[in-house]
């Protein structure tokens, strides 16, 4: 193939600098070693509780950080303990009671577990985390913090995302300015 | 002479053989950028009455602060002495501002109340409820001279209840 006039004089212009050919990796090596101990010191701070990838959480200006808890989490389709998928929210609207049997049988479950570790007997110091979807209606809460009432557990915790308030934001920014 | 000099001078540079640490980090940073946590997650504690002490409670003859959350609008209310004050909505929704400084002249007027309960009718998103349970939670002012947000802290005890059905 006969390669056009200016191919021609950038192979002649490679061919005559190829010796000097050499990365300079030194800026990206900067910037990687930077970043892997920014990286490394942020997931350092131990995350309590799992990664809600499936679910908002509501947003609340909070800031008290999660304990380690039994974690009941309500999707919009599932409801799951500790990860671990119990009950479909379509059969829970589905009947009319109060209590979600198979939600208490399983924090039963896990309140026997938890006492063999520790010696957390005391059913007020129990405590469970609401991780809900902020779409879910009150009416589902309700029947989920009342079934942990009802398993004897006596704290309960909402999880939430954190953020800044507009009232903070509108200060920082008016300071930056 | 030019082209002799730079020549020269590559052959003494030292070559560091960071290969290695290359794959090394090329391999670390993406898998710390996806295990990275952006969105950091805080809790909401309530205020449940026990069973023993939900029977004494009614004795005191106190403000027993009430906020219902309706569709329509938020009442603020005393199970004593009945309502106090309707927050109807505004266009965009609740009027969390209104209630924020409602609940202010509520505290002024009892300032060792630290505890409220939350009535929710119950087609009321959760997102509301928190929303709601920050605004009683605490109220954040703008200190204009510091430009600084305090917060003050309203009635941080918050139990959740079912709203009476409107009459």
């Amino acid at each position: 193939m006969r390669s056009s006039g200016r191919a021609a004089r950038m192979d002649r212009h490679h061919k005559r600098h190829k010796r000097n050919v050499a990365l300079n990796l030194v800026s990206l090596m900067d910037i990687f070693t930077i970043l892997v101990f920014f990286l490394l010191v942020n997931s350092s701070e131990v995350q309590t509780l799992p990664n809600a990838r499936d679910l908002e959480l509501p947003e609340s200006i909070a800031e008290q950080r999660p304990r380690e808890t039994v974690v009941v989490m309500v999707t919009d389709s599932d409801l799951l303990v500790q990860g671990r998928s119990v009950a479909l929210i379509a059969d829970i609207t589905s009947r009319n009671e109060l209590i979600i049997p198979e939600l208490k049988a399983e924090l039963q479950r896990q309140s026997e577990r938890m006492l063999r570790q520790s010696t957390q007997d005391d059913p007020l110091e129990r405590e469970v985390t609401i991780m809900g979807d902020k779409e879910i209606p009150y009416s589902l809460l309700r029947r989920v913090m009342a079934t942990a009432t009802d398993a004897d557990y006596g704290r309960l915790s909402l999880a939430v995302a954190q953020t800044t308030s507009d009232l903070r934001l509108a200060a920082f920014n008016s300071a930056g300015q | 002479m030019s082209l002799l000099r730079s020549r020269n001078r590559h052959r003494e540079t030292v070559e560091l053989n960071i290969t290695a640490f290359m794959n090394l980090m090329v391999i670390l940073v993406p898998f710390l950028l996806i295990t990275a946590v952006f969105s950091q997650v805080s809790i909401l504690e309530l205020n449940l009455p026990a069973d023993g002490t939900a029977a004494a409670e009614p004795a005191e003859p106190e403000l027993q602060l009430e906020i219902t959350i309706r569709g329509t609008s938020i009442d603020v209310g005393d199970r004593g002495t009945g309502l106090l004050a309707v927050i109807e909505n505004t266009p965009e929704g609740y009027d969390f501002d209104g209630l924020g400084s409602y609940l202010q002249q509520v505290k002024q007027r009892f300032p060792d109340k630290s505890d409220a309960t939350l009535l929710l009718e119950p087609e009321i998103s959760y997102q509301t409820l928190v929303a709601v349970m920050d605004r009683v939670r605490v109220i954040e002012q703008l200190n204009e001279g510091a430009n600084q947000v305090v917060a003050y802290e309203l009635f941080p005890e918050i139990a959740i209840g079912d709203a009476p059905v409107r009459n």
